[in-house]
């Protein structure tokens, strides 16, 4: 063995992880291109082993290992085209895009002016001033625990003037408190991840349920003549077809104005989506798998508001990993732990189960 | 007057428009470039179309023209800077070093009270196509590109964007002290499998480039991948003992390639690109515009 290859973190010890992960595949019966297996040891070594939920010195590596042995032997290969498919967004991404999605609200105010365009010079005068009052005039409100928005607020008041009300930590206040909000006509509501849209907007038996509900209704007294923007970091191409159709209804319904505006889409999981991408595939081997190993899964009374979660919570066929939690939106085989599966990113759930 | 690493209390600002925004202006030019986008006043480049724009067109000769003058902007602009200018600038068919030349120039010649803005026209194709022409050290000078220059320990900012192999050879001929790679995250649309980092595994790992260097750059939203990028390769340290010899490598999507291409350039960083390399070499779509202006 060369003298570098004991020492962590040097090109020969990338060379022998490698070396290592391919023959312990080989020896769980996968066949795996060396060029493949890098790619694994590198976003391994560079982002999974990163993970929020993995104890002090646990790597990716050895857990997905462990979590192959889930499954037969002659399903293993299948199992690893879903970790080839892997997205895994990194705290320092989750906070690009929070950047990105504050860089997307001012292009949403500045598409809503009207400013003369003959000359370019007071063209870009009146365009800064017009945003600077129409952020002035907007109230940001996390609707997720988790969006990073502190960090959000700090990049926002970094280069624009912001009273510290124009910031609301959490959508769920008491109503008193509200009347301390700057005058105002623009509300975005900030969430991480729209992976269904069925926690953002749903109809139960008729009656309107989720986070955009709830908000109208704990908010009511200030959104009058205001237009809501819906702004999840991460908006999936299920949860967009789902909340377009919903919010048509909702529109009508409840007479309010109220837009999408997502930062980033993410498609269905190539390992689980047909040829034009718009839906699962059943009879991909992956969807098989997943049909196959559902009944090791429970599903809780949270799960059961969204249908079977065969292809994850709201069918939206993620594999999509953040590295503060795993969404259940993804396939549901990379995080449950119930009935002895072991799974290759733990989730913390945010219901408690009684 | 500059003192160290102290910022000039001149300051650039940036702005990008979706080239739905029409200016009728007569206080504009667009500048074509001899002898890339024209031959000579009589002789017409064919494969070069001139974009649909109101504004004046004027003819500039290169630093690589035999007629060549670093006094480029004399005659485009009002010397008393009462009336604002705007110079619209066309990177189709401009090689690299050109077109840093251009933005050079406006940088050095135009003083902040002339109220000279530099437009830059983004064209929409695909990403520009790797050149196979081995990469050269430059960096922008008053009479051009210098291309005869050592660097003890370059600190590189390759995009990710160009193919490994490129980059693979490009990295054992500088020999960088550290790798900065540029990402350009987040997409519009995020592709699962992460090939865009898998695919360079061998060079950041040969080089034991750290995660956290990852730059990476929003490039729907070129104002912010501009001002990251710019603040950062101006705030390395170029004088003293821990002094910093950055170098870029632009590629990717025309937004980020102009973007880093611009920082680059006016943070006055080295340039590590195959040599003459034509990155835009289509306007036949627009898809916005990237406006530069000095403030006070």
């Amino acid at each position: 063995m060369d003298v570098t290859e004991s020492k962590a973190y040097t090109p020969s010890s990338f060379q022998r992880q490698t070396r290592l992960l391919k023959n312990e595949l080989s020896k769980l019966g996968i066949s795996i291109s060396t060029d493949e297996t890098s790619r694994i040891s590198f976003l391994s070594r560079r982002k999974y082993d990163r993970y929020d939920h993995f104890s002090p010195g646990e790597s990716f590596d050895a857990r997905l290992l462990k979590w192959l042995s889930n499954f037969d032997r002659d399903e293993r290969q299948t199992a690893l085209e879903i970790v080839k498919c892997l997205k895994f967004v990194s705290v320092y991404e989750i906070k690009e895009l929070a950047i990105q999605t504050f860089e997307t609200i001012k292009k949403t105010i500045l598409s809503e002016q009207n400013n003369p365009t003959e000359y370019w010079y007071n063209y870009l005068r009146l365009r800064n001033i017009e945003l600077e009052d129409g952020l002035s005039k907007s109230v940001f409100v996390a609707s997720v625990d988790d969006a990073n928005f502190s960090f959000f607020r700090r990049y926002a008041s970094r280069y624009n003037c912001f009273e510290k009300d124009n910031f609301v930590e959490y959508y769920k206040r008491d109503k008193e408190s509200l009347d301390e909000l700057p005058e105002h006509n623009r509300i975005f509501l900030i969430d991480q991840l729209a992976g269904s849209g069925t926690t953002a907007l749903r109809n139960e038996n008729g009656k309107w349920e989720g986070k955009i509900p709830r908000f109208q209704e704990i908010w009511e007294d200030h959104i009058k003549e205001c237009s809501i923007y819906y702004c999840p970091y991460l908006l999936s191409s299920v949860a967009e077809r789902n909340l377009k159709e919903r919010l048509d209804e909702y529109r009508k319904e409840k007479k309010l104005k109220i837009e999408i505006v997502p930062t980033c889409k993410i498609p269905i999981s190539p390992c689980l989506a047909n040829k034009s991408g718009t839906d699962i595939d059943e009879n991909k081997p992956v969807s098989k798998l997943c049909r196959k190993y559902y009944d090791r899964f429970k599903e809780d009374i949270h799960i059961k508001k969204a249908g079977p979660a065969y292809y994850g919570y709201g069918r939206a066929g993620l594999t999509l990993i953040l590295q503060p939690n795993c969404p259940n939106n993804s396939i549901y085989m990379l995080w449950h732990d119930y009935n002895d599966w072991y799974p290759l990113f733990p989730r913390v759930t945010h219901h408690r189960v009684v | 007057m500059k003192s160290g690493n102290i910022e000039s209390k001149t300051t650039l600002n940036m702005h990008y428009l979706s080239f739905s925004t029409p200016f009728n202006s007569a206080y504009q030019n667009l500048v074509k470039v001899r002898p890339h986008q024209t031959i000579s006043l009589d002789e017409p480049n064919k494969e070069y179309k001139q974009p649909k724009l109101n504004c004046k067109f004027s003819e500039v000769d290169c630093y690589c023209s035999d007629k060549s003058s670093s006094e480029i902007f004399e005659g485009l602009i009002d010397p008393t800077g009462l009336t604002p200018t705007l110079i619209w600038l066309d990177p189709c068919k401009l090689k690299n070093e050109c077109l840093a030349y251009f933005i050079f120039n406006w940088k050095q010649q135009i003083d902040a009270t002339q109220n000279v803005a530099l437009g830059i026209i983004v064209p929409k194709v695909n990403n520009p196509k790797d050149s196979k022409s081995p990469y050269k050290l430059w960096r922008i000078g008053s009479t051009g590109p210098l291309y005869d220059i050592n660097l003890d320990e370059p600190t590189w900012y390759p995009s990710l964007a160009r193919d490994n192999d490129s980059l693979e050879k490009a990295a054992k001929e500088l020999d960088p002290y550290d790798i900065f790679p540029l990402v350009e995250f987040p997409n519009v649309v995020i592709q699962p499998g992460e090939r865009a980092l898998t695919d360079h595994y061998s060079l950041l790992e040969n080089y034991r480039t750290r995660t956290r260097n990852i730059i990476n750059l929003d490039v729907s939203s070129p104002c912010h991948a501009f001002r990251q990028l710019y603040t950062t390769i101006r705030a390395l340290p170029k004088f003293g003992p821990s002094i910093i010899q950055p170098v870029v490598t632009p590629g990717g999507t025309p937004n980020g390639y102009l973007t880093v291409l611009l920082a680059g350039v006016l943070a006055e960083s080295c340039f590590f690109t195959p040599k003459d390399e034509i990155p835009m070499s289509s306007n036949n779509e627009i898809q916005g515009i990237i406006i530069v202006e000095k403030c006070i």
